[in-house]
C-alpha cells in the first residue's frame, strides 16, 4: 500500500480527492494499528489470543443477558464500516442477543436522513445527487461549511460560484466558502427557526397564489413579517426579503444542510422548515429536488440503511410490523423483537453492556463528560476498531479491525450510491475484518451466523431489503456503484404512516431558543460543529500528513474561541489573549482567536472542544425528541 | 550516433515485443482501470496495453518517486547495536507508451534530484528505467504541452520514442538503452524507410497545429512572478477558490515536495518519505507555533512562484510544467495552472 | 553515490542542563574515524534523528575540540526535543551533516566584530566567538551581547563567566525581567548598544534569536550606521530534510538549509516570500 490516486471517470470524484482522500490509504499503512486483540486484566488492556478474547466475550453477554435480559445490552454500529458490516451487526443484535438496542452514535447528527424520526412525516426525501449543486440556479448552504464538512460538495458549490450562481449562506459564523456569498445571513445562535419561517414567509408571499397545499404553511408563517423576523433574528429585514425574493424566482434552488442543522435546539423544526423550502420551487423545475443532506462519514446513510437504527430493520422496515418481523425471522431463524430498541444517546446510562463496532459515542455526544462517565460505569464494555481509540481504551475487551482496505464491502454515500470496496491488501498483524469478527462472535455465542464471503451476505441484504433489490456485486462492479431508488421507500413509508404530504402540519414557529441576554451576560456562545471538526478523528490523527494539517500536533494549552472584531475591539482584545468565559452555570478559561466571519455579539466554540466548556455550556436535550444538544447561552467575557 | 537511428514495428508485432521486454524487466504501461480510467501500471500480460488511450490519471512520478518511500530501516533488538539499513528499489522498469509530457516530467524530476545534492532512492531507480515515449496526435481534453514545450513529440530525453503511422510504428532510438532494447528484437523492427520518416515529420507538425497553443500563457505570468507584480488581491480572490485538498502537488509531474516521518512497531521502524502538499496550512509551521505561511494566499504565491519563476527555472532548465492538464482535473477550486496563468496575464479573475 | 538521507550513529556523551527547558548534550560517533570528516564551521547544523521519533535540526554549538565530541543545545519544542531530554549518556542517536553555509570567517577578518544573542540564540554563536577568540589577532574589537528573558534562561554560564574573565573580549549580558539576585543590566539586549562602544562602518554583526528579537535589533544596528552586508544572522524555517530536496523550507527560491542558515541583512532583504 504506497498511496492514493483520483479515478476521472468515476461521477463523484470526477478526479478530485479531498485532502482527507489524498491519504486514505494512510489508515492501511499507518504503525498505529491494532494487530492483536486486547483484553482488560486489572488497570491495563493486555494482548490476548483471538480463542482468549472471544471466549471472554461471548461468556461475559451471555451472563449479563442471563441475569438481566436482553436489553440490559446496547450495540453500536459505523457509518465507517461496510453495508454487510452493518447487517450482520443489526442481525447479531436482535438474533443472537435478542434486542433493538441497535444504533450508532453519529446518526445524532444524521437525524434528518430519510424517514428517522417517524414523527417527522414532512421530511423532504433527498433525491439530490451532488452533481445537482452544479444544476441549481440558487444555493442555501444553512449552517454548513462544505469546505470543511464536506470538500465534494464544496467543490460543486465553488463551481456554480465560477457560473455566477447566486449563494445563500446561513451561518452564525461564516464558513470557508462564505466571502464567496452573495448574500450572508447571520442569526442570532437559537433563532435559525425564526429565520427560516421569514424566508418561506417572503418566498411564499411571491410564489404562485391559491396553492391549496401551501395554505396551512403560509399560514404558519403568516406573521413572520420580514421586520419581525429582523427583530428576533438580528437579521437586517431587507436581507431577509433579497433573500427569499431570491427563491421565489430560483426554479432550481438548492438547500444544503448537514448536523449543523440538525444539532441546533430546534432541530427537527428547522428540517421540518428546510422542507418546505421544497414546496416553494414546487411548481417549478419538474423533478427537481431542492434538499440535499451531506453525510459526514463515508457510509452514515448505509448504516441507516442497513437497520442499524432502533426502531428499523434494513430498509426502513419497522421493527413493529409483524409481517416484517416475520419475514426477517423466516430468513434469520429468530424474530427480531417487536418493541423499539434505545437510541444510542440513551443506552449509555441504561444498559450493563456494549458492542460497539467501530463507533465512538463520546466524540459524538453533546455530553462528553456525562458519555464517559456512564461508559466508566459498564459492566462489559468490547470495541472492534483498527486504532486503539481514546474510547477504546475504556473497553474491557478490544478486537483489532480491518480498514476499506483490507476487505470487501460495499459502502453507501450522501447520494444513495451503493458502491464497492475490494480488499487490496492484508490486514496487519491478527486484524480481521468486521464481518468475520462479527460471525465468530455469533458462533460463540451459540447462534452461528455462516457466510463464505461479503458478497453472500449482499445476497442476503438484497432478499430482505426492497431499496436493496437485485444488488449483487456483479451489477456494482459494472459500473460505478448503483443508486438504489427512493420510490419504493416512499411507497412503503406512505403505507406505513397512512398520510399523504398534504396534511403535514408546519411546526409552530413561536417559539425561539435564543438564550437571554443581559448586561452581566451580554454574549451569547454557541457550538459550532464544523470548525476543526477533523483534527481528533482516528483517520486524520493517525496520518501524519493530515496530523500536521489539521492541527492535531500543535500544543493546545487552553481552548480556543472565536470572536467578532467588534468584541475585539470594545473588549481591547487580540488573538491569543487569555480570558474568561463565564455564563449563568459556569466558567472557563480559553484563548480567543478575532475572526471577521464570527456574527457580533457571538462567542463561536469548536464542538470538538465542547468537554472543556462542560461547565459552561451546558448540554441539554430537545424537549420534543429527546435528543441531546447543546444549547447557546449567554456569557461575558472577561480579560485574566 | 551520429544520426540517431529510426526504425519501424508493425502494429502486429507488438505484443512478441512487449512480451521480451516483461522477461527482462517490470513493464509498467498505461492500463485500463476501470471504465474510462487509464493509468500507468504493472503489465501482466501484453494485451493490457491500452495503445490509444489519452492519458494516464497519475504521472510516471509514482514509480520513481513514490507517495509513500521507505528510506531507512532499524531494529534496535539487533544484537550489534543500532543498526540502519537503506532501503534501495532496485526493481529494473521499463516504461512503455509513456505521453511526451510524462516523459517531460521525468526529465524534470531528473533535474530536480540531482541538482546541488544527488538523491540516491529517485537516482537509483532512475537508472534502472527505461522510457520509451508515444507521441500525441490528438490533443486530449485539457492538453497544452505545446504552451509548456514537452510535446506532443520531444527531440531528446526519451530512450526510445514511438509514433503511430496507421499500421506501423515508427521507433526512434534516443540513448544507448533505448538502441539495446531494439537491439534485443532485431527480428521485430526494421530500418525505417525514408517515406515512413518523411511521414512522421508531417504528423508532427499537423499534431502541433491541432494543440493548441492559446490555453496557457506562460510568458506574461512567468515575468510577473518573476518579479513579484502579481497584485496581491489577486492571489487573495484565487485562494478563496482553494479548498487546500493538495490536488494539485499530487497528480503534477513535476511535484515533489515531501515529508519525511519515522514509525516504530515495537523496536523495528522505518524511515519514511510522504508526498506533502505546498498549499497545506501546516506546511511551513514550525516548531516554535509560527507560520510564515499561515494566509492561503501566501502559500498559492509561493506554489506558483516555485512553478512559473526565473529563479527556478534557470536552475532547473525549465518551469515546473509540462503542460498535461492534470491540475485542470484534480482541482476543487478554479486554480489549475492555465486558469492561474490566464488571470495573471489578465490581472484579475 | 552518498545517500544524504542516511545518518551516521553517534552516542551521548555527556548531558548538561543549561536551563529548565534546555540542555545541552555531547555527542560521539560511534565511529571514530567519522570525526576527521565531520569538518564543521562555525553556523551550520546538523539533523539528529531520534530513531521512531524523527529529525529535527539543530546548529552546532561548539567549536571542534579535541575530546571529538561536538554539541547541541536543544530546547524542549515538541516531539522530538521532548524525548531527547528524556536520554541520558550513553543513549544513541542518529547525525547527518554538516549542513547549510557556516558564518563567514576569513572575509570578516580585521573588522571588528559584534556579536548579539537573545536567548536560544546564543547556540549558534558560541562556536564562532571561541573560534574568534582562538585566532585572536586576526580580529578588532570582540564585543558580546546576550540577553535573556530573565537570568533562569541564560545559557552557557561557563562560557559567560569565561568571557567576562578575559580581556580580550568584551561580555555584557542583560535580562528583560530581573530576579533577586539579579545584578547586572535590565532590559532588552538593544539597550545595551550605547554602553558598547561600537565603531559602526569598522564592525561586522553577528545577530542570532527569536524573529522579533532581529527584527529590533537589525534596525538598531542599521540607525547606529551598520551596512546591509555587515549584518548576518541565521534563519529558521520548518525544516524537513536539510539537503535541499523536501522544499518546505524555502524562502522565496533560497534553501534555509542549503543557502544558509546563515544570510546577510542584504541577502535577506532581496528574499521573496509571501509571507
Amino acid at each position: 500500500m504506497l498511496g492514493t490516486a483520483a479515478s476521472g471517470g468515476h461521477p463523484v470524484a470526477r478526479g478530485r480527492l479531498c485532502a482527507k482522500g489524498w491519504h486514505a490509504h494512510e489508515v492501511s499503512t499507518s504503525s498505529q494499528r491494532l494487530r492483536k486483540p486486547l483484553i482488560r486484566r486489572g488497570e491495563e488492556l493486555e494482548e490476548t489470543s483471538w480463542d482468549d478474547a472471544l471466549d471472554v466475550l461471548a461468556g461475559r453477554f451471555g451472563e449479563i443477558k442471563a441475569a438481566n435480559g436482553a436489553d440490559a445490552i446496547g450495540v453500536l454500529g459505523s457509518p465507517r464500516a461496510t453495508n454487510e458490516e452493518n447487517f450482520l451487526l443489526s442481525k447479531l443484535a436482535r438474533c443472537c442477543l435478542g434486542t433493538n438496542n441497535v444504533d450508532f452514535s453519529a446518526r445524532l447528527a444524521a437525524l434528518p436522513g430519510l424517514f428517522d424520526l417517524p414523527e417527522y412525516r414532512r421530511l423532504t426525501l433527498s433525491a439530490t445527487c451532488l452533481d445537482d449543486i452544479e444544476r441549481a440556479d440558487l444555493i442555501m448552504l444553512w449552517q454548513v461549511d462544505p469546505a470543511e464538512e464536506h470538500p465534494a460538495a464544496a467543490s460543486r458549490v465553488l463551481a456554480a460560484v465560477e457560473q455566477g450562481v447566486l449563494v445563500i449562506e446561513v451561518a452564525t459564523r461564516s464558513g470557508r466558502l462564505g466571502r464567496l456569498a452573495g448574500i450572508r445571513l447571520s442569526p442570532i445562535p437559537g433563532t435559525e427557526l425564526q429565520l427560516a419561517a421569514g424566508l418561506l414567509h417572503v418566498a411564499l408571499a411571491g410564489a404562485e397564489p391559491a396553492r391549496a397545499e401551501g395554505d396551512s404553511l403560509a399560514a404558519s408563517v403568516d406573521s413572520c413579517t420580514p421586520e419581525r423576523t429582523e427583530a428576533v433574528t438580528g437579521v437586517p429585514a431587507q436581507e431577509v426579503v433579497r433573500a427569499g425574493e431570491a427563491l421565489t424566482l430560483s426554479e432550481r434552488p438548492l438547500v444544503v444542510y448537514s448536523r449543523g442543522a440538525a444539532l441546533g435546539p430546534q432541530g427537527p423544526e428547522v428540517l421540518t422548515a428546510l422542507s418546505a423550502f421544497g414546496r416553494v420551487a414546487d411548481d417549478a423545475a419538474d423533478s427537481w429536488s431542492p434538499m440535499l443532506w451531506l453525510s459526514t462519514y463515508c457510509n452514515s446513510q448505509g448504516a441507516r440503511d442497513m437497520g442499524v437504527v432502533p426502531y428499523f430493520l434494513s430498509g426502513y422496515q419497522p421493527v413493529s410490523d409483524q409481517d416484517v418481523r416475520e419475514k426477517f425471522a423466516h430468513a434469520w431463524g429468530a424474530p427480531p423483537p417487536a418493541e423499539a430498541g434505545l437510541p444510542s444517546w440513551e443506552m449509555l446510562g441504561k444498559v450493563r453492556a456494549m458492542l460497539v463496532m467501530g463507533d465512538d459515542p463520546i466524540t459524538a455526544f453533546p455530553d462528553v463528560a456525562g458519555a464517559r462517565e456512564a461508559v466508566a460505569d459498564l459492566d462489559f464494555l468490547v470495541v472492534q476498531d483498527a486504532f486503539l481509540t481514546p474510547f477504546a481504551q475504556a473497553a474491557h475487551v478490544v478486537l483489532p479491525s480491518a480498514t476499506f482496505a483490507e476487505k470487501d464491502g460495499t459502502f453507501t454515500n450522501t447520494e444513495r450510491r451503493v458502491q464497492r470496496v475490494r480488499k487490496a491488501v492484508e490486514p496487519p498483524g491478527e486484524a480481521r475484518a468486521d464481518w468475520e469478527i462479527l460471525c465468530d462472535i455469533s458462533r460463540r455465542m451459540g447462534r452461528p451466523m455462516e457466510y463464505e464471503s461479503p458478497a453472500q451476505v449482499m445476497a442476503e441484504i438484497s432478499s430482505l431489503t426492497p431499496t436493496y433489490a437485485d444488488l449483487s456485486y456483479q451489477r456494482l462492479d459494472e459500473g460505478w456503484g448503483v443508486r438504489w431508488s427512493l420510490d419504493e421507500a416512499v411507497a412503503a413509508k406512505q403505507a406505513m404512516l397512512g398520510e399523504t404530504a398534504a396534511d403535514d402540519e408546519p411546526p409552530s414557529v413561536e417559539q425561539c431558543a435564543a438564550p437571554a441576554v443581559d448586561d452581566d451576560f451580554p454574549l451569547i456562545l454557541t457550538a459550532d460543529y464544523a470548525l476543526e471538526s477533523w483534527a481528533a478523528d482516528k483517520l486524520v490523527v493517525n496520518a501524519i500528513g493530515l496530523r500536521r494539517q489539521q492541527g492535531a500536533d500543535r500544543p493546545t494549552v487552553l481552548p480556543q474561541v472565536e470572536i467578532s472584531l467588534r468584541e475585539a475591539e470594545n473588549l481591547e482584545l487580540r488573538t491569543g489573549a487569555r480570558v474568561w468565559v463565564r455564563s449563568r452555570s459556569g466558567e472557563m478559561e480559553a484563548a480567543v482567536r478575532v475572526s471577521e466571519a464570527v456574527r457580533p455579539g457571538v462567542v463561536v466554540l469548536p464542538a470538538t472542544l465542547r468537554e472543556a466548556a462542560a461547565a459552561v455550556l451546558p448540554s441539554s436535550s430537545n424537549p420534543e425528541t429527546g435528543v441531546p444538544m447543546l444549547r447557546p447561552c449567554a456569557v461575558r467575557i472577561e480579560k485574566t | 550516433m551520429s544520426r540517431p537511428p529510426v526504425y519501424v514495428i508493425a502494429k502486429s508485432h507488438l505484443s512478441a515485443w512487449v512480451e521480451k521486454m516483461l522477461e527482462t524487466a517490470q513493464v509498467i504501461a498505461p492500463r485500463v482501470a476501470h471504465g474510462p480510467d487509464v493509468a500507468y501500471g504493472e503489465l501482466e500480460a501484453p494485451e493490457q496495453v491500452a495503445w490509444d488511450y489519452s492519458s494516464s490519471l497519475a504521472p510516471l512520478k509514482r514509480f520513481l518517486f513514490p507517495q509513500t518511500d521507505t528510506l531507512l530501516r532499524w531494529d534496535k533488538q539487533a544484537d550489534d547495536g543500532l543498526q540502519l539499513e537503506p532501503a534501495y528499489d532496485d526493481t529494473e522498469r521499463i516504461f512503455l507508451a509513456v505521453r511526451p509530457c510524462d516523459v517531460a516530467g521525468v526529465l524534470f524530476l531528473d533535474r530536480v534530484f540531482t541538482r546541488d545534492r544527488e538523491d540516491i532512492y529517485y537516482l537509483n531507480r532512475r537508472k534502472r528505467s527505461t522510457l520509451i515515449a508515444l507521441t500525441c496526435a490528438e490533443p486530449g481534453e485539457h492538453c497544452f504541452c505545446v504552451c509548456a514545450e514537452a510535446g506532443p513529440f520531444l527531440k531528446q530525453g526519451y530512450d526510445l520514442q514511438l509514433t503511430r503511422i496507421s499500421d506501423e510504428y515508427v521507433v526512434e532510438v534516443g540513448s544507448e538503452k533505448g538502441a539495446a532494447l531494439v537491439g534485443e528484437a532485431e527480428d521485430l523492427l526494421v530500418p525505417a524507410p525514408e517515406v515512413l520518416m518523411r511521414a512522421r515529420r508531417e504528423l508532427e507538425q499537423e499534431a502541433k497545429d491541432r494543440f493548441a497553443d492559446d490555453k496557457a500563457y506562460f510568458a506574461a505570468a512567468l515575468r510577473q512572478v518573476t518579479f513579484d507584480q502579481v497584485p496581491d488581491h489577486l492571489w487573495d480572490e484565487m485562494a478563496e477558490r482553494c479548498l487546500e485538498c493538495g490536488g494539485c502537488s499530487f497528480v503534477c509531474p513535476t511535484c515533489t515536495c515531501f515529508l519525511v516521518a519515522d514509525s516504530e512497531i515495537g523496536d523495528a521502524g522505518a524511515r519514511e518519505r510522504l508526498w506533502d502538499s505546498c498549499l497545506y496550512e501546516a506546511y511551513a509551521l514550525e516548531a516554535s507555533g509560527h507560520n510564515p505561511r499561515a494566509e492561503r494566499r501566501h502559500r498559492l504565491k509561493a506554489r506558483f512562484f516555485h512553478k512559473l519563476s526565473y529563479q527556478f527555472a534557470k536552475p532547473l532548465e525549465a518551469h515546473g510544467c509540462v503542460g498535461c492538464g492534470r491540475c485542470i482535473t484534480a482541482c476543487m477550486g478554479s486554480n489549475d495552472m492555465p486558469a492561474v496563468t490566464a488571470r495573471i496575464r489578465r490581472g484579475a479573475l | 553515490m552518498e545517500n544524504i538521507y542516511l545518518p551516521d550513529v553517534v552516542e551521548i556523551a555527556d548531558v548538561r542542563d543549561e536551563t529548565y527547558d534546555t540542555k545541552s548534550f555531547a555527542l560521539r560517533f560511534l565511529k571514530p574515524e567519522r570525526w576527521k570528516t565531520f569538518d564543521y564551521r562555525p553556523g551550520q547544523f546538523v539533523e539528529i534523528s531520534v530513531f521512531g521519533v524523527g529529525e529535527a535540526p539543530f546548529c552546532l554549538a561548539s567549536a571542534r575540540n579535541g575530546a571529538e565530541v561536538f554539541e547541541i543545545t536543544v530546547r524542549r519544542t515538541g516531539a522530538v526535543t521532548d524525548v531527547l531530554h528524556t536520554l541520558r549518556a550513553g543513549a544513541q542517536l542518529g547525525v547527518r551533516g554538516p549542513l547549510g553555509n557556516g558564518f563567514p570567517f576569513d572575509e570578516v577578518k580585521g573588522r571588528d566584530i559584534l556579536f548579539v544573542g537573545g536567548g536560544i540564540g546564543l547556540p549558534p554563536l558560541r562556536p564562532l566567538i571561541w573560534e574568534m577568540l582562538g585566532k585572536r589577532d586576526e580580529f578588532g574589537k570582540i564585543t558580546v551581547l546576550y540577553g535573556a528573558r530573565t537570568p533562569a534562561d541564560l545559557v552557557y554560564k561557563d562560557d559567560l563567566e569565561r568571557w567576562r574573565s578575559r580581556e580580550d573580549v568584551e561580555l555584557m549580558v542583560t535580562v528583560d525581567v530581573a530576579d533577586e539576585n539579579w545584578t547586572g543590566n535590565v532590559g532588552v539586549v538593544g539597550s545595551l548598544f550605547p554602553k558598547a562602544a561600537i565603531d559602526a562602518p569598522a564592525t561586522v554583526a553577528f545577530v542570532c534569536g527569536p524573529p522579533i528579537m532581529i527584527r529590533f535589533v537589525v534596525t538598531d544596528l542599521l540607525a547606529l550606521g551598520f551596512a546591509d552586508k555587515d549584518i548576518y544572522t541565521t534563519l529558521e524555517r520548518h525544516m524537513r530534510c536539510g539537503v535541499g530536496k523536501c522544499n518546505h523550507c524555502l524562502i522565496g527560491d533560497k534553501y534555509v538549509c542549503t543557502d544558509g542558515p546563515v544570510f546577510s541583512y542584504q541577502q535577506m532583504k532581496s528574499m521573496m516570500d509571501p509571507g
